[in-house]
């Protein structure tokens, strides 16, 4: 299979929003079906104020 | 060009640009009121499949397949995207228990295309709070549901809730009739009980829509007149009998 899944998380005000970590877990359980990779996405300005915070176990990216 | 707030343009913009350098199969988005804004556009700007508000999402057979309820949620729709490359899908919010699990994935850098905003954020204004509890947080439970026959009838269980240091919750119905404040129903259209360890589901049936918010809470405990209730199927601990019966025995046992 070829095709990873991408999750683009959103922010607001300086803070991940729950459902970003609701969405990634949504991925986590789609990688189970698969052989994907996940890759999450996150738009900002710096956007390495979030990395520590979508860096879950089953991310690939 | 990242703003510091959200801005659907450049949103739209950046994460097209990321579709075209990396094929995703699959691009999920929160299903929030910013993403209602530019996912369906990256979708139709990009060719891509699209389903919104999904409550679901699977390989069949190597073929995607996303869940959608339909009809005042009474039904579950499948949505498969043939000859689609790139799926694009929003997620409804207390649905899926958020991983808490760190990883150390690679972090890596993508240029955002310069895009102009036709927007300008001014400020924020957050919504008044109305729910009474966050039953989110909620680590016990106990929740009623139609067994509990008339509104009358709720306190006595809020009461014994409270005793046991348990959080009263309720399913779809009690909340639809008034009886209880939406902010403590239990389900897809409410909340998932995200950090619950024990629930105590008294007198509900177990309809999908309510288990998908505590179908994964370790000890379940179910009391039910009706054997066949399908919450008996995900329940660690059984109980076929009057919920009545069974609360004033936890009373007597735990005064």
């Amino acid at each position: 299979m070829t095709g990873e899944i991408l999750v683009a998380v959103e922010h607001r005000q300086g803070a991940l929003s729950p459902a970003s970590l609701e969405t990634i877990a949504a991925a986590i359980e789609l990688k189970g079906d698969t052989d994907r990779s996940i890759a999450v996405a996150v738009i900002a300005e710096k956007p390495d104020d979030f990395v520590a915070q979508v860096s879950k176990a089953g991310v690939d990216e | 060009m990242p703003v510091a707030s959200f801005q659907s343009d450049v949103y739209e913009a950046a994460v097209l640009a990321l579709a075209e350098a990396r094929k995703p199969a699959v691009i999920l988005f929160p299903h929030s009121v910013d993403t209602w804004g530019y996912a369906p556009a990256v979708a139709m700007r990009g060719g891509f499949g699209c389903a919104t508000d999904v409550i679901d999402v699977k390989y069949d057979g190597g073929d995607l397949v996303a869940v959608r309820a339909v009809y005042a949620e009474k039904l579950h729709m499948e949505v498969d995207f043939p000859e689609r490359e790139t799926v694009v899908l929003t997620v409804r919010t207390n649905v899926f228990k958020p991983t808490e699990a760190d990883g150390s994935p690679a972090v890596s850098e993508f240029a955002a295309p310069q895009t102009q905003a036709r927007t300008e954020h001014i400020t924020y204004i957050e919504p008044e709070q109305t729910g009474d509890v966050d039953i989110s947080q909620a680590e016990y439970m106990l929740s009623v549901g139609r067994g509990v026959g008339e509104e009358e009838n709720v306190e006595q269980f809020k009461e014994l809730a409270d005793s046991l240091g348990f959080t009263l919750g309720c399913s779809r119905p009690i909340a639809d009739n008034g009886w209880l404040p939406k902010s403590r129903q239990v389900g897809q259209s409410g909340k998932t009980v995200v950090k619950c360890k024990v629930y105590v589901a008294m007198g509900i049936s177990g309809s999908v829509q309510h288990m998908a918010g505590m179908k994964h809470v370790p000890s379940i405990i179910a009391i039910n007149k009706d054997a066949e209730a399908s919450i008996f199927t995900i329940a660690k601990y059984g109980v076929v009998g009057d919920m009545f019966e069974i609360a004033e025995e936890l009373r007597g046992h735990f005064s």
